[in-house]
């Protein structure tokens, strides 16, 4: 389980995060939604602890986890902006973040085929489209086997088969009960592969619970019409 | 452990980019040029110094605070894994520092040792000259670093940094 408590995140005068409470439980799968600067992409950074928090606590499986580092090996994390070093081949990525991690993936290949990357693994980098470079993002976070996934808007460069390659996956990662967590701006994508839902403004929470709860509070059938609600009565 | 396996992928990394060549280069042909200019006497080792205390700062800083701007997505997924961070920035800095300061080294001796300096009486002071430049470049690449890590998030105001720590350095000299 992820707990949050009390977080505060503050980049000089500018509260990013604002004194958030969470929980959430193990194998679900949550979408994170907000506006554009709403603090997800913070969030997600603190529990990494890629952000350093001004206040309170981040724990996980109920162990504090501020300034530890050992706690990192239940998490994948797949970033928002794919960039690794030009010159270095697929391969020798894949090899590079075996040898720091010290571990044997399990699911190296399979992972490799399932994202159609045999054919890239000899080429750099910087020969790589947009898109590929995201599918080397999302076979470093799942090849160690994680208990704990995050997903940083994760097909916003893929191509729609690509994009469903991904979804596949995530959707198996779900079955075997791991917990994920994903944020993005496409609704649909939240409707089809979480269960619960966070709704963040301003380094706020205002909604965290499950999906259907939300739709028949708000009285809507699509995801989308019940988080443009949400935004519209934070705006008034 | 983990240090060296950061350190030698980094190494890896600066030897493909090829630029590091082009580095030890220009101190081969600066060393050249004024040994041949003033012999290869006293006179060449101060006007080597000279450039030494100007050229090294300048580019160990700046190359210093531009690695970790340059490659930050990269650097964020690396301390999204499993791994003390002082590990990470020992072996990035290891990485960066080494390799700038072996260029720097060998571009200053090849000269030396072909023009014969190496053989005379002044081997003390050369080593003094390339021990200087050794701890200018460790030095100077740690500061970029630090003030690239400083303000990691502010790329303009670290990066703006490096030159006026120059300034200072140069009206001390």
């Amino acid at each position: 389980m992820i707990e949050l408590r009390g977080l505060k995140k503050n980049f000089g005068q500018l509260t990013v995060l604002d004194d958030l409470d969470l929980e959430i439980p193990s194998g679900q799968a949550t979408g994170i939604v907000g506006p554009n600067g709403s603090g997800k992409t913070t969030m997600i950074k603190s529990i990494l602890g890629l952000v350093k928090p001004t206040e309170g606590e981040v724990k996980i499986d109920g162990e504090l986890v501020n300034d530890k580092w050992e706690y990192r090996e239940k998490i994948g994390y797949m970033p928002q902006v794919a960039r690794y070093p030009e010159n270095m081949t697929v391969e020798e990525l894949f090899r590079f973040i075996k040898n720091i991690r010290g571990d044997q993936p399990s699911s190296e290949e399979e992972l490799i085929k399932h994202f159609g990357l045999e054919s890239e693994l000899k080429k750099r980098m910087r020969t790589l489209s947009g898109g590929n470079r995201q599918k080397v993002g999302a076979v470093l976070s799942m090849m160690f086997n994680p208990e704990i996934l995050i997903f940083d808007e994760p097909t916003a460069g893929l191509d729609p088969r690509s994009s469903v390659q991904f979804k596949k996956k995530m959707v198996e990662l779900k079955e075997e009960g791991k917990t994920i967590m994903l944020t993005t701006h496409i609704m649909s994508e939240i409707e089809e592969l979480a269960d619960y839902l966070i709704f963040i403004v301003e380094g706020k929470i205002k909604y965290h619970g499950p999906m259907d709860a939300l739709l028949n509070e708000h009285k809507e059938q699509r995801l989308e019409g019940a988080v443009a609600k949400m935004m519209e009565e934070e705006a008034a | 452990m983990k240090t060296l396996t950061i350190l030698n992928y980094q190494w890896k990394d600066l030897v493909r980019g090829k630029w590091i060549f082009g580095y030890a280069l220009i101190y081969l042909l600066i060393t050249d040029a004024l040994i041949r200019f003033g012999g290869a006497g006293p006179k060449a080792l101060l006007s080597i110094s000279n450039v030494m205390l100007l050229l090294i700062p300048l580019v160990g800083m700046i190359y210093g605070a531009l690695y970790l701007y340059q490659s930050r997505e990269f650097t964020e997924l690396l301390l999204a894994q499993p791994l003390n961070r002082k590990t990470l920035f020992w072996g990035l800095y290891g990485g960066l520092a080494l390799p700038l300061s072996a260029a720097f080294i060998l571009g200053t001796i090849v000269p030396m040792l072909y023009n014969g300096m190496l053989f005379g009486d002044q081997l003390m002071s050369i080593l003094l000259l390339l021990g200087l430049g050794l701890i200018l470049t460790l030095l100077f690449t740690g500061i970029g670093f630090w003030l690239g890590l400083a303000f990691f998030e502010d790329r303009i105001k670290g990066f703006g940094i490096c030159p006026g720590w120059l300034a200072i350095l140069s009206c001390i000299i």
